[in-house]
């Protein structure tokens, strides 16, 4: 049989002998990478409902390879560089996956749907309970954030990739996913798939280093109980939501649909609509996540993320969460001082905003050390304060950075 | 050397404005339970002159026990007339005939059928 009819016959197999070198191997380590997140997933290391999508769409992008044209390769799932409006309409017709894309995830929709979510989940009366404490643990836990910018520009990126990488140091994923989509829309991309990467691991390495950082001796202390614990009620909590997100509005208009959303959680979550607590906690949240996940691996095409630039992400995004949970520790550390040894600083690393990742983290960390300390509603306090810090580092480089570099 | 002072100006408002919000929390938390001990002080008030009420109303069945009482007391007060000539005399009433009233007159026999 003529070579040229197997290869149109087996498009997926042919071109990775005759595309690129780079880009075939490429395909091959994607194609396990997205082997080994799903194993990872169902093992319960990396996050099961982000990376099972994500390592199956990762898997699937890279083998479902077709021959478009004379030496031109592309997929039936989306192409997320097309900007011509004619050629869009074409794909929205075409590429399954492309309207969602199109619709939901390039202009930051999908991200405002899992923080409406995440606002349905938090239970914002553990940062009323303890609002200064919560707000300095989660401003020290985004030292990743702050530092990583000079870091990055001294590594060639320009002031708003640097930004936008350094976002991924308050592990929160919409934010990054926002944040990258006004500030570098060329690198947002690779910027998001490596953030939620990173974010999965988090859960696998951060009590890693909790040990280095953190001595047994102090991870087992338990905290001293309040003398007199408050009842928060719903309607303070509400009132809380809806004039924090008037408050952070006025201040931050470009991070308005965030704030907006994290907020309507919250209040239908207070106000006790169970139906809508139902639907947003529920069919809008995993939906969501599903398909952000889905994207997230189909955006992991090898002739797209094997940008240049994409090791350099790599690299800054670990220096980014690393710094963020020093960071978190040492705020914890300071609180350790400053109350003389009845804080438990492992509470610190719960401000690094991965609700709620980072504070089942820091609960886990410390039961094994001391099975009866519990600082779960310390670090939940310090989790949620670190949405909300993110949320205003957010607006204050969407809002500040084109201000100062024009 | 701009890229550090910008990121240090962002780094002090975050903290700013994180502490704003901090004490946004305070503040609502502070109005809000001001509002709950001011309705918690009506609803002493309440309570204060609810008990008043219902010992009043407990007063107030007192009351009645004690206007029963002067009722039947009254009413036993009533029964008791003055006092009177206890010696019964029998005097003699003098009657002037009149046909009037005579007993003749009168129907004292019942109708017989013939």
């Amino acid at each position: 049989m003529d070579t040229q009819i197997l290869q149109e016959i087996f498009p997926g197999i042919s071109t990775l002998f005759t595309s690129d070198l780079t880009i075939s191997i490429g395909r091959i380590c994607l194609m396990l990478l997205g082997l080994l997140l799903v194993y990872l997933g169902k093992k319960q290391v990396l996050e099961p409902l982000l990376m099972i999508p994500m390592g199956i769409g990762m898997a699937a992008v890279n083998a479902g390879v077709l021959i478009m044209g004379p030496g031109q390769t592309g997929n039936l799932f989306l192409d997320p560089m097309v900007t011509e409006p004619a050629k869009l309409i074409d794909l929205l017709q075409i590429d399954f996956l492309q309207p969602i894309y199109t619709l939901t995830f390039s202009n930051g929709l999908i991200a405002c749907f899992v923080f409406m979510g995440i606002g349905v989940l938090l239970d914002v009366g553990f940062l009323l309970a303890r609002p200064f404490l919560s707000m300095f643990l989660a401003v020290c836990a985004e030292l990743g954030t702050f530092l990583t910018v000079p870091i990055a520009m001294a590594m060639g990126l320009n002031v708003n990739d640097a930004a936008s990488v350094a976002m991924i140091g308050g592990a929160d994923g919409p934010m990054v996913l926002f944040t990258s989509l006004k500030l570098s829309p060329k690198l947002f991309v690779a910027i998001t798939v490596v953030a939620y990467l990173y974010l999965g691991l988090t859960y696998g390495g951060y009590p890693y280093l909790i040990k280095l950082l953190v001595p047994k001796r102090m991870r087992a202390i338990k905290m001293p109980p309040k003398a007199k614990i408050r009842q928060i009620s719903s309607s303070e909590k509400l009132y809380f939501a809806v004039i924090a997100c008037i408050v952070l509005c006025l201040l931050f208009p470009v991070a308005a649909p965030l704030f907006m959303s994290l907020f309507v959680g919250v209040a239908v979550r207070e106000a006790g609509l169970t139906h809508l607590i139902d639907f947003i906690g529920g069919p809008l949240l995993y939906g969501s996540t599903f398909l952000l996940g889905l994207l997230l691996g189909v955006l992991c095409d090898a002739s797209l993320i094997l940008d240049p630039q994409i090791l350099l992400l790599l690299i800054l995004g670990i220096i980014a969460l690393i710094l963020s949970a020093v960071g978190g520790l040492m705020g914890g550390y300071i609180m350790y001082f400053i109350t003389g040894g009845k804080f438990n600083p492992v509470i610190g690393i719960a401000g690094v905003s991965c609700v709620p990742t980072t504070a089942k983290v820091a609960q886990k960390s410390v039961h094994e050390a001391n099975p009866q300390a519990i600082i779960l509603p310390e670090a939940i306090g310090a989790n949620i304060s670190g949405v909300i810090t993110s949320a205003i580092i957010a607006g204050l480089y969407i809002t500040l950075i084109p201000i100062f570099f024009r | 050397m701009k890229i550090l002072s910008v990121i240090g100006i962002i780094f002090l408002s975050t903290f700013f404005i994180s502490f704003l919000v901090a004490g946004l929390i305070k503040l609502i938390s502070v109005t809000i339970n001001y509002i709950k001990l001011q309705k918690e002080q009506g609803s002493d008030q309440h309570d204060e002159l609810a008990q008043i009420q219902s010992e009043a109303a407990g007063q107030e069945s007192e009351l009645e026990v004690v206007a029963a009482i002067g009722l039947a007391l009254q009413q036993y007060l009533e029964d008791i007339h003055d006092y009177e000539k206890t010696v019964i005399t029998i005097q003699k009433v003098m009657k002037p005939y009149s046909p009037w009233s005579s007993k003749i007159y009168g129907l004292r026999h019942n109708p017989r059928v013939r």
